[in-house]
Formats: structure tokens, sequence, C-alpha cells
């Protein structure tokens, strides 16, 4: 048997000052009736004897004050809140890892998961053994540590209380590490030093995970020192659920432009079920679909073809897909995306003259959606250019054997010169240049055949970190993508023209303008670095993601407005790019600046592992399987419960007799 | 608790009854007028008692003639001398009598009454009077069948003090003004906090053939109480504040059978004739019965 103090010691103070005083009242309180006998003379005789020790005597023949004292007694004990250890008792650390994702708002008889889970957090606190310690991490797509080791708890009942649910997915890693940092302290380690040093001493820990599945620990994590148990939230009855787990916007390839919406669905639920579809665009009904059957555990795709014509749509479209038929989980029955039709994409050439790729840059096809600009080298030092490439006046700037004094605010492709950036350089001279392989998954260069054309003279081109090689010759890479603060930096090892006489002749050092290749390499590099495209699709983001927003004009601050109206403000950050960094909501966010929309988003859950709802078993868990223990006495069996009934009993029981005796 | 009876005193059953009997006595008891009551004096009434022999100065008018014939001796010849018997009876009217149902007090003068008027129809010499009654608050003595109904008036219209004297003091008062002989009935509930022991050893020493009749009503006995209370006695205000309980009634009952016993044994020392009587007894019953095998009647 041990207690547990769930009282501060002020409050044990005025406890204790209570039976004084009900026995002081008692004795000056007392409601005497009076009754006249014949003589006291007999009486005062029987109560003389008493007198030896009459405070004691009064006190032993009132059952009533005895009674009041008893369930006061009662109600300390109770409050001192006895129990037994159970086999588990004996553990001096806990650590509760709380799933608050989105999932866990999945309702179980009109109870969210994350309540439950919270209950049962709660019940592992009560039934901790005396002085041990517990520690509460919240997760979702991140580890908050919600408090840290305390053995005080009513605070981490309090702060159990707190945690709320989010609408973001369910990612471990953090937890697992916020978690392990304790039990698994790190250690200088060196081999065969047996100096090593031990930075904190490990202390083994229960971890236990309070969650409904629906992630997959590191496979790099090891447990170390903790000793893991799974309590499966929600495993009361299978929950039927039919969630929206993608949802894109895309221009029908066969009509183009006209939009097509795709929208995948996933049932996690035990039965296989029909449901309702509904598609919105700006509020008002665009599409349906009735009885949309689902078959238990399985996918579903359907496609939406939307006959506006995208030319019409002058600002692009809302879109919002809702799944009419109710289910127990409501935060994947909707999704939502927002397009864009786009204005052309504006592209500046700087050559000293390259016929085949200003012929390139002039078809037909490309006209329609990019506006082409073409400069003599000596344009990089106006103020024009200075002025446009600061303030993103261009989607994309071909560099054609020349060199800007700094990287503009644009995507860039370089022709036989290098970004002004230290991390590119050249590399060997080739003469001729190869090509022996080609990037075939890369959007600028996919499906090209680049190894059969003929270059005179071209440099190996050497990137920075990360960068993309698209071509490589035997000596080197040729064609070279890196990356630059939100802009890409294309690099083409070799000339296409080497000189261009005034009378239009050209000294070419390729033969790739006379390949298919060129022309399509033209237009990928418009589309893909360029933006041109008919259709913007704005990717999807999810909640709690970092949403970067770009704006052609340098506002200085952009407002952004959530989708149940609530406005933040956004500070410009390097190169026109605002980050949007609490998005919780679902639905449509507008980023303003002076009630000029700038760009909008759409955040929608759109997770397949958040909709599935199925319980699972048990988990992985740094290579160990922890199987569920639902239901399973944590710590200690408690008892204040049933002693705090008897104390019930024991008041009944006196306002009984003191109504009796009142009569 | 108390109750006022409006029935007569005395029921002319019960009177009926009484005429069957007369007061007796244990003592030897001169009384001034003849009465019809055989003295355990020899005397000159016509039954004869003993013989003894004669010496000087006894009456010559007594002697034995024919015994003298026979024997040559003197004899003297006794006979039972009938006389008068002065019966003294004291209700105790203090407050603490006016409890009981019928009140103890009710019981006392029924009793009283009833005793007196065995009394008289013997032609004794008949008192009765409040315990503690001075010289002017005495009543007359009563004498012959005919101060019957007077005597019983009197008895019924017999007052509560508002302040009685203790039992020492009131038995100081009545001895002052008797002096004599005969049979003193004490009638009361003892219930005083200076003690009875005192007044009784003061009566105890005279030549008064001397009954008590303790009287208790059955709700001293077995108080029907419970509850916390202030208990307020009726004739000083005093108070006892008890929360009744199972032990305390039991310590009660104790007490009460300690003090029962107490009296009686007190009087058995001192000759006095104890009896215990409870306000609810019907009286032709302990006059007929109890007072009977205690000797006070015949």
């Amino acid at each position: 048997m041990s207690f547990i103090n769930s009282l501060p010691w002020g409050a044990w103070v005025a406890l204790a000052a209570v039976p004084p005083a009900i026995i002081a009242l008692y004795f000056l309180k007392l409601r005497r009736k009076p009754v006249e006998v014949p003589s006291t003379f007999l009486w005062t005789r029987t109560l003389e004897d008493l007198h030896v020790n009459s405070f004691w005597q009064r006190l032993r023949t009132n059952l009533l004050l005895l009674l009041q004292l008893v369930f006061l007694a009662l109600l300390a004990v109770a409050l001192l809140r006895p129990g037994t250890a159970t086999e588990a008792g004996t553990l001096q650390r806990v650590i509760l890892l709380i799933d608050n994702s989105a999932s866990m708002g999945a309702e179980i008889d009109g109870e969210s998961r994350l309540a439950k889970a919270k209950q049962r957090a709660t019940e592992i606190v009560d039934e901790l053994p005396a002085g041990s310690v517990a520690m509460v991490i919240a997760f979702s797509d991140r580890a908050q540590v919600v408090q840290s080791y305390t053995d005080h708890r009513a605070l981490l009942r309090k702060k159990i209380e707190g945690i709320e649910l989010t609408n973001r997915p369910t990612r471990i890693a953090d937890a697992l590490q916020a978690a392990s940092g304790l039990a698994n302290p790190p250690q200088t380690y060196e081999e065969g030093n047996p100096n090593a040093l031990k930075l904190a001493e490990a202390l083994s820990a229960k971890l236990v995970l309070l969650t409904d599945g629906g992630w997959q620990a590191p496979s790099d994590f090891a447990l170390g020192n903790l000793i893991p148990e799974y309590v499966p939230i929600g495993r009361e009855r299978p929950a039927s659920n039919v969630g929206i787990v993608a949802f894109t916007t895309a221009e029908n390839p066969e009509q183009p432009g006209s939009l097509q919406v795709f929208a995948q669905l996933l049932n996690s639920g035990p039965k296989e079920t029909a449901v309702d579809l509904r598609l919105e665009m700006d509020d008002r009904l665009l599409d349906a679909r009735n009885d949309f059957s689902i078959p238990s555990g399985a996918t579903r795709s359907l496609t939406f073809d939307i006959a506006t014509s995208l030319e019409d749509s002058v600002v692009g479209g809302k879109l919002h897909l809702e799944i009419m038929t109710r289910d127990d989980f409501s935060a994947d029955d909707h999704a939502y995306a927002v397009f864009d039709t786009r204005r052309q994409s504006r592209i500046l050439l700087v050559t000293p003259g390259n016929e085949p790729l200003e012929i390139a840059l002039d078809t037909e096809e490309l006209v329609q959606f990019a506006e082409v600009r073409v400069e003599a080298p000596e344009f990089l030092t106006t103020d024009e250019y200075r002025g446009l490439a600061a303030a993103a006046g261009f989607d994309l700037i071909v560099y054609d054997r020349c060199q800007p004094e700094e990287s503009p605010a644009a995507n860039t492709c370089y022709i036989a010169a290098l970004p002004p950036d230290e991390s590119w350089s050249w590399g060997e001279t080739q003469e001729p240049v190869l090509i022996v392989d080609t990037d075939r998954i890369d959007p600028l260069v996919e499906w090209l055949e680049l190894s059969q054309l003929l270059i005179a003279e071209g440099r190996a081109v050497q990137g920075p970190p990360a960068s993309r090689l698209l071509a490589r010759s035997a000596d080197g890479p040729v064609i070279a993508v890196g990356d630059r603060l939100g802009f890409q930096d294309a690099v083409i090892g070799f000339p296409i023209v080497i000189a261009q006489e005034d009378d239009g002749s050209v000294r070419a050092n390729t033969d790739w303008p006379r390949h298919a290749s060129f022309p399509m390499f033209v237009q990928n590099l418009v589309q893909v670095l360029g933006n041109a495209a008919r259709l913007n699709e704005v990717p999807l983001s999810r909640p709690g993601e970092i949403v970067e927003l770009r704006s052609v004009v340098p506002y200085p601050r952009l407002t952004v407005e959530t989708p149940s109206g609530t406005k933040f403000d956004v500070d410009k950050g390097r190169q026109n790019s605002y980050f949007v960094t609490n998005v919780e909501e679902f639905g449509i966010y507008s980023a303003k600046s002076d009630d000029i929309q700038v760009q909008r988003f759409a955040v929608s859950l759109c997770d397949s592992q958040e909709s599935n709802l199925v319980i699972p078993e048990n988990v992985e868990l740094g290579y160990e399987t922890v199987t569920a223990e639902a239901g399973k006495r944590f710590g200690r069996q408690e008892y204040w419960k049933w002693i705090l009934l008897a104390g019930v009993a024991i008041l009944m029981i006196e306002w009984g007799m003191y109504r009796r005796r009142a009569v | 608790m108390a109750s006022t009876t409006s029935s007569p005193l005395l029921s002319n059953e019960l009177l009926a009854r009484l005429e069957q009997l007369e007061l007796a006595t244990r003592k030897v008891l001169t009384g001034h007028l003849q009465g019809e009551r055989r003295s355990k004096r020899k005397g000159h009434s016509i039954e004869f008692a003993d013989f003894r022999e004669y010496v000087h100065g006894d009456d010559l008018r007594f002697l034995d003639w024919n015994l003298y014939a026979r024997l040559d001796r003197l004899f003297l010849k006794l006979f039972l001398d009938e006389e008068d018997l002065h019966f003294h009876a004291l209700v105790d009217c203090s407050r603490s009598m006016d409890f009981g149902s019928p009140t103890k007090l009710h019981f006392a003068k029924q009793l009283a009454a009833a005793l007196g008027v065995i009394g008289l129809q013997r032609v004794d010499r008949v008192r009765v009077d409040r315990l503690g009654s001075g010289m002017r608050e005495l009543a007359p003595t009563w004498r012959g069948r005919s101060q019957m109904r007077r005597l019983i008036d009197h008895v019924d219209q017999m007052e509560m003090w508002d302040s009685a004297p203790d039992l020492r003091e009131s038995m100081k008062r009545f001895l002052l003004k008797n002096r004599g002989t005969g049979i003193l009935v004490i009638l009361t509930d003892l219930m005083d906090k200076q003690g009875y022991e005192a007044a009784l050893r003061a009566i105890a020493g005279r030549r008064l053939d001397v009954y008590l009749i303790h009287i208790l009503s059955r709700e001293e006995i077995e108080p029907p109480l419970h509850g916390d209370l202030k208990l307020v006695d009726v004739e000083d205000a005093d108070f006892a504040e008890v929360s009744i309980s199972r032990s305390l009634l039991e310590r009660y009952r104790k007490t009460v059978a300690a003090f029962l016993e107490q009296a009686q044994t007190f009087c058995a020392a001192r000759g006095i004739t104890y009896v215990r009587a409870l306000s609810d007894q019907p009286v032709d019953n302990l006059v007929s019965q109890v007072l009977r095998r205690r000797g006070l009647v015949k």
C-alpha cells in the first residue's frame, strides 16, 4: 500500500484545522432541546462520575460527532490516494507520447480519439507509484514537449488536458528523438578509448505511445534504454471513413485549354461504402457524383472534366471537393485546390547574336504563352536591366555567351557562360564534346536524345553542391542545373553559335539546332524555367507546412487571410519571397497587398495515412515490434473512490441520525 | 407531564372498600381519648389480656378474687385497653411531585385521603398536612366519620408550594408542632438536593410509627428521552445538559436503582417502614395489599 499526496501542504494544514473546529462547534453550538424534569437530582448524580473525564465521555457517547470525525478521516485518507502498486508500478520514469495529429480527431461514440488518449494518459499519470516522474510529448508532424519530467501530477494532468488537436499529419521521428534524448544521452565515443566521456547518466524510461498509428518510425531509431508500450487509441470499434487522399487540377491534354480535376478516395472502413461527392468552383456547384462506391481498404480515383475554357477564366478559381456522406472522420471529407491562369511568361534573351535560338523562341507554340525580348549584352549595363532584374521583371533570362554582374531575381540559362556566383566553375576544355549520358527524368531534357550531337568544343561545368547533371560528356557534365534561393540556374557548357556575322551567316559550334531535340529543349526551358503554362497549378499545401509565396512586385509585406477570416502579415524575404508558417486550417488562403490579390494557396489534409483509421495491432519501433497492451493497469490500483463512497455512506447515516434525534 | 384529574379524589368503591380496614401500629402508643382501638397497653376494656402478680399500688379493682380464693395469692387481671390513635400524613407538595401520569401529587393525595378515611372510621385523630407547613398553615385535626368529607376536601384542595422548604426544615417544623406519638405517613419522592437523610434521622428518634411512601412516576424510572437535551429542574431551574445515549440511560437506571436501594436501607436501619409506589399504581391495591402486608392497615 502506498499513498500519493494530492494536496499541497497548505491545504493539509487547513484540513487538519477542520476536526478541532468540528469539535469546538459541536460543543459551542450544540442545539439542546430544553425539557422539564421533576428534578435534575438523579441526572446530576448520573453525570457526576462522568464529569471525571467528561470531555472524552461526551465524545465517546456522541455518535454524531464521531461519525463526522470518521467522515473527515476518510476524506483525508481518500485525498492521500491509497493504492497498491501492480507489476509495472516500480518504474520511476514515464514518457507519454500523445498523438494529436489530424486522424486523432476521428470520433468514436461522440468522443474524439484525442479525448480518449488524454483520458488514458491522465489515468496512467494517476496510476503512477509515488515518486515517479513523467514527461508529456504531443506529436503530429513535429514534436512538442508539453511538459518535461515532473512528479507534479496536477501539473501533468493540466498539461495533458491542454493538448489540442491539430490538422497535421503524423511524423513520429521528432517525438522519438525528444523522448530518447534523456534515456539515451549522447556520449563522446572513440574506438578503444577508455576515456570516452559520458555526457549524462542514461536514465531508462517507459515510453508510452498513445496513438492511432498512421506513422512509421525512422528505420535508424534505436530504443536504447526506452521500454516501449503501445496503447492503441480507438480500437473500441472499427471506424468507418472515406477520405480524399489526393486532389489535383491539370490542363486536359486532350482538350488544351480545358481543366481536369483529379481526386483519389480511400475507404479505410470495414465494408464497401458508397459516397456522394460535390465539387464546387468559387462556391458554385460545378459537378456532383452520387453513390460513388469504394471497396473496403481500397482507393478509387475519379476525374471531373471542367468544360470551362481556361481562356475564359481570367483569374483562376477555387475548387472545393466535398464528400457529402458523413463518417467518423470529417477532416478528410473536404479538399481544396486553387488554379491560376497565367499571364504570358516574360523571357529575356541577352545575346550578341544567336539566330537558331531566336528562331526556336519564336515558334507558334511558344508565342502563345511567352513574350520574348532579345537584347545585346550591352543591355546588361543599363539601369533598365538592373531594375527589371532586381524586381523579377522576367521569368527567365537567357545569357548567351555573356555574364551579368550579379544574379537576377529570375530563373536563368547560361550558354557558354557561368553565373556570377562563385559556386560555379569551369572544368576542362573538350574538343569535341561527346555527350554520353542524359538525364531521362528531369523535365528540361526529358525524352531528348542528345548523344548524337556534334559539338566542336565546350567545357565541363562544375555546379554548386546538389546541382543536377542533365547531360554528361566523357570528361564531365556539360549541362547542369543548380538551385539559387528559390531560382534555378541552367548552364550549358558549350556555345551554340560562335559568331554571327552581320550578314546573318552563322558560325556554328554544334549541329544541335538541326536536331529535333533543340526546339524541344527550348520549349522545355521556357515552360519549366520560364514558368510558361496556360494553367498555373498551385501546389497543394498541408497543415503545418511552410508555404513559400512569390510576388513579381516586391511588396514589403503581404496580408494573408485564412479560410476562417483571420489575417496576419508576412514580411518580404529575400528575392520577393514570403514564407507563411502558421498554416493550420483547411481551405483557401489568400495573400493580398492593399486589396491586390497576389497569390492564393489551398490547404487540405490529403494524406492517406491520416485517412486510414485502421488501428495497427502492433507498431515497429527501432527494430522492435511493440504489441498493443490496451486496458492493462499501468501502475497502481487505487482505492480512493471506495473510501470516498464509504465516507458518503457515513455522512448519510450521520444525517439520518441527526434527523431522527432532532424530531 | 403534569396532568390534572377531574375525577373525585376517592371513588365510592374505594371508600366502601376502605371501610373494612383500620390503621395499625406496631408501637404502643398512648392516645388521649378512648377510641375504638385495642391498645397494646393493658387497660380498661372488657377484653382479657393476661394476669400478673399484684404489686403495691395497683388498682384493687382489677384483682382476681377467684384466684386469690383458690391460690391465696394476689393476681391482677389485665384487660386490653381501647384507645384512639394519632394519624399524621404529610404530603410532599413540591413542584417535583407534579409529574407523572397521573401526577405523583395526585397519587399522594389519594393515598393520604384513603388512609385518613380509614383513621376516621375508627375514631382516630387524623391530620393530613402539606410537608413543610408552618404553624399558620396547620391543618385541623379530624376525628369521627362525620369529618370524612371535610378531610377529603381538605386533601383535595392542598396546593403546590411555589418554593417548598427542604425536607429537613419541613420535618423540623412538623416535630415542633407534634410532640406526641402516633402514626406518621410521609408521602414524598425524596427528590431533595440537600438529601433526605437528616430529615429522616430527626424523625426516627421519636415515638412515632413512621411510614415512608416513596412515590415515583414511571417517567422517572424509564425516562422517554432522546437526543441532545437541556434538562431543566422545575423546582430551582437548575439544568443538566445531557446527550442521551443508551449507555447514559443505563447509567441513569442504575442511579435510580441505587437511590431507591439507599433510601430503603436507610429507612430500614432507622425503623422507618419504607414503601415504594408508582404514581400510576391503583391506590386501593396499594392500601389493601401492600400496606396491609407492611402492617399499616389491617
